[in-house]
C-alpha cells in the first residue's frame, strides 16, 4: 500500500495540470495580495487575518476548478492512457488502488486549496502584521480555518473521486464536475425554498457548511457539524468509490 | 510449485447476450511461450484481460501459479507483467520517469533496474526522451520495459508486434526468446503475424468465436501439418481426374486459384508429373511443401467453408 501511495504521489508531482494550477494559484494569490494592499481603504488594513478571509473567499472558485481539472487529468486520464490497466494488474486489490488514488488526489486538492489563503496570510502579515480578532486569539482562528480548509478539500475530493475514477474520459469529468460545482448551490437554494426536506439535507451537507468555516466563534453544535459532516462524507464516498471501482471493467 | 503458470477452467465471459468467451480451458506450462491465435474479436484479449484482473469472468475460474481465488490470486499478479492492447505510458514523462512510476509501485528498491530494463529493450539512449515523442515501435518497447520491471515470471503480451518495423519484429522475437531461455520467463503472446508466432511459440492455443478450438505443442503441430504436393496446371480438373485414376485418393484440395494440394500418402512425385505431362497438361508449379501454421489455423477455424479453398 505504501508503494502504491508513493507511486501515486510521484504521478501527482509530475502531473502537468497540477503543476500549472499550483503556479496559477501562486500568481493569483500574489496579485490578490497586491490588489488588496494597494487598493484597499485606510479603514480596512490588509493584515494576515484579513488576508486569510480574502483567500478563503477566493478559494471557493479555486476548489471547484482544482477538483475538476486535477480529477479529470490525474484520475480519469489514466484510463485513456492505459495506466489503469497496469495498476489493476499490479497485484494490489482494487480497494488498495482506489484508496491510494483518493489519498494522492486529496493531497493534491488540499495543497491547491491552501496556496491562496496561506500566501495571502503571509503577504498581509509581512505588510501590516498578523492582526487580531476581538472574539478569539488570531492564531487559533488561523489554525482552525486552515484545518477546516484541509478537511473540506478532502471531503470534496472524496466525492469527486467516485466520479473521476470511474469515468474514462478526462473531458467528461472536467465538464461534469465544473457544471455540478458551479450550479449545485444555486439549484440547492432554489430547491430548499420548495422542499423543507431538501433544505435540511442541503444545510447539513459540505456544500453549505464550507461557507461557514470562517465563523469566528461557532457554537458547539455548529462546530460538531463542521467537523462530523465532512468526515462522514469522506467515509461514505470512499466506501461508495471502492465499491464502484471494485466492480468496474477496466477498458 | 505449480507446473502451470496460468490456467483457465471453463472460463466464460458474456457481454449482454454476446459470449466473448465460452467455457474456455487453457493451460500454460512453466517455461513455455504460448502463442495465442485468433481473429479480431475471437476472445484473446478478453482472456488476457481476465488473467490480468481487468475484467471478471461470468463463470469459470482463472488460476495463476496455482492460486485461484481472492487475495492470493490478486497477490499472484505481482508475479506477472502485462502489455494489453496498447502500451501504457505517460506521454509527458521521459522513458526513465515512466519506469520510475512503476518501480515505486512495485516497491523495487534497486534504482539501477530502470537503466538495466531500458537497456534490455534497446532504449538505453532514450531514457531522458519524452515518451510523447517516441515512435510507435519505441512505445511498444517501453511498454514491454514496464511489464519487465520486477522480473516477472509470466509475461502477458497482447499484439506486441503492432507498430513495429520488420527489424523491430525480429529484435522483439530475439528479446522474447532471450527472456524465455535465459531468464525462464513464461510468455503468453497473441499476434496476427502467425509466421512470427511460428518462430517463437512452443505451444499454441487456437480460439475462435470465444471457444478454444485446440491447444497443441510445436511437436503436435508438426505432426498435424502434413506434407503435400503443391501442383498448378492449366487444367486442374483434368489433373484431378488423373490423380484419382492413378492413386485412388481423395486426400487433396483445390483452392480458388486453381492450386491443387495433394496430401500424403502419395506415390512417387516423378511418376505423377510424367503422367501430367503425358496427358498434355502444362505444369506451371510442382513442388513438395509442408503445411504452415497459417493454413492449419485457417482450416481449423473453417476458412475452407468461407470459400477460400475447397476441401474435396
Amino acid at each position: 500500500m505504501a508503494n502504491l501511495l508513493r507511486s501515486e504521489l510521484y504521478k501527482l508531482y509530475k502531473e502537468p495540470s497540477f503543476r500549472i494550477l499550483c503556479f496559477t494559484f501562486i500568481f493569483v494569490a500574489v496579485i490578490l495580495s497586491g490588489v488588496i494592499h494597494y487598493m484597499g481603504s485606510d479603514q480596512k488594513v490588509f493584515s494576515g487575518i484579513s488576508g486569510l478571509s480574502q483567500g478563503i473567499q477566493v478559494n471557493v472558485l479555486v476548489l471547484k476548478i482544482s477538483l475538476a481539472v486535477v480529477g479529470g487529468f490525474f484520475l480519469s486520464g489514466e484510463h485513456g492512457l492505459g495506466i489503469m490497466k497496469i495498476s489493476v494488474a499490479s497485484g494490489y486489490s482494487r480497494r488498495q488502488i482506489y484508496t491510494a488514488k483518493l489519498t494522492a488526489y486529496s493531497i493534491g486538492i488540499i495543497i491547491l486549496s491552501l496556496i491562496v489563503p496561506v500566501i495571502c496570510v503571509i503577504a498581509g502579515s509581512l505588510l501590516n502584521g498578523f492582526g487580531s480578532l476581538p472574539e478569539i486569539p488570531a492564531a487559533l482562528y488561523l489554525f482552525r480555518t486552515l484545518a477546516f480548509t484541509i478537511l473540506y478539500a478532502a471531503a470534496f475530493a472524496s466525492m469527486v473521486a467516485v466520479f473521476a475514477v470511474t469515468t474514462t474520459i478526462s473531458g467528461i469529468t472536467i465538464g461534469a464536475v465544473l457544471l455540478v460545482m458551479l450550479f449545485f448551490d444555486t439549484l440547492s437554494e432554489w430547491l430548499s425554498g420548495k422542499w423543507a426536506v431538501y433544505r435540511e439535507f442541503y444545510e447539513h451537507s459540505v456544500f453549505k457548511l464550507v461557507m461557514d468555516i470562517t465563523i469566528p466563534q461557532p457554537t458547539t453544535y455548529q462546530l460538531t457539524l463542521l467537523i462530523s459532516i465532512p468526515i462522514a462524507t469522506i467515509l461514505v464516498f470512499a466506501w461508495v468509490g471502492i465499491m464502484s471501482f471494485r466492480n468496474m471493467e477496466i477498458k | 510449485m505449480s507446473e502451470y503458470v496460468l490456467q483457465a477452467h471453463q472460463l466464460s465471459k458474456h457481454y449482454k447476450h454476446h459470449p466473448a468467451l465460452d467455457r474456455v480451458d487453457l493451460s500454460i506450462r512453466r517455461g513455455s511461450i504460448y502463442g495465442f491465435i485468433g481473429q479480431n474479436g475471437a476472445g484473446k484479449s478478453t482472456l488476457m484481460r481476465i488473467a490480468a484482473g481487468l475484467s471478471r469472468p461470468t463463470s469459470g475460474q482463472i488460476e495463476l501459479f496455482g492460486y485461484k481465488e481472492g487475495a492470493q490470486l490478486v497477490q499472484a499478479r505481482k508475479r506477472i507483467g502485462t502489455t494489453i492492447e496498447t502500451p501504457a505510458l505517460f506521454p509527458h514523462l521521459s522513458a526513465a520517469e515512466n519506469l520510475e512510476v512503476f518501480r515505486l509501485q512495485k516497491g523495487i528498491r534497486d534504482k539501477t533496474q530502470i537503466r538495466q530494463t531500458l537497456s534490455l529493450v534497446g532504449l538505453e539512449q532514450a531514457g531522458s526522451k519524452i515518451a510523447a515523442n517516441f515512435s510507435l515501435g519505441m512505445k511498444q518497447r517501453l511498454g514491454l520495459a514496464v511489464s519487465l520491471l520486477g522480473n516477472p515470471e509470466l509475461l502477458i503480451l497482447d499484439e506486441p508486434t503492432n507498430g513495429l518495423d520488420p527489424v523491430g519484429v525480429v529484435e522483439l522475437r530475439e528479446l522474447l526468446l532471450h527472456l524465455n531461455r535465459d531468464k525462464g520467463i513464461s510468455i503468453l503472446i497473441s499476434s496476427h503475424i502467425l509466421s512470427e508466432l511460428h518462430l517463437l511459440a512452443t505451444d499454441y492455443g487456437i480460439i475462435h468465436n470465444g471457444r478454444m478450438l485446440e491447444q497443441l505443442s510445436v511437436s503436435e503441430l508438426q505432426a498435424k501439418c502434413r506434407q503435400y504436393l503443391h501442383i498448378k496446371v492449366d487444367s486442374p480438373e483434368k489433373a484431378i481426374g488423373i490423380i484419382q485414376e492413378e492413386w485412388q485418393t481423395t486426400e487433396y484440395e483445390l483452392d480458388a486459384d486453381g492450386i491443387i494440394r495433394l496430401y500424403e500418402p502419395f506415390g512417387p512425385p516423378g511418376a505423377l508429373s510424367a503422367k501430367l505431362f503425358a496427358a498434355g497438361l502444362e505444369v506451371q508449379q510442382f513442388m513438395p511443401k509442408g503445411e504452415k501454421l497459417e493454413r492449419y489455423y485457417t482450416k481449423l477455424i473453417g476458412g475452407a467453408a468461407n470459400g477460400k479453398s475447397v476441401t474435396v
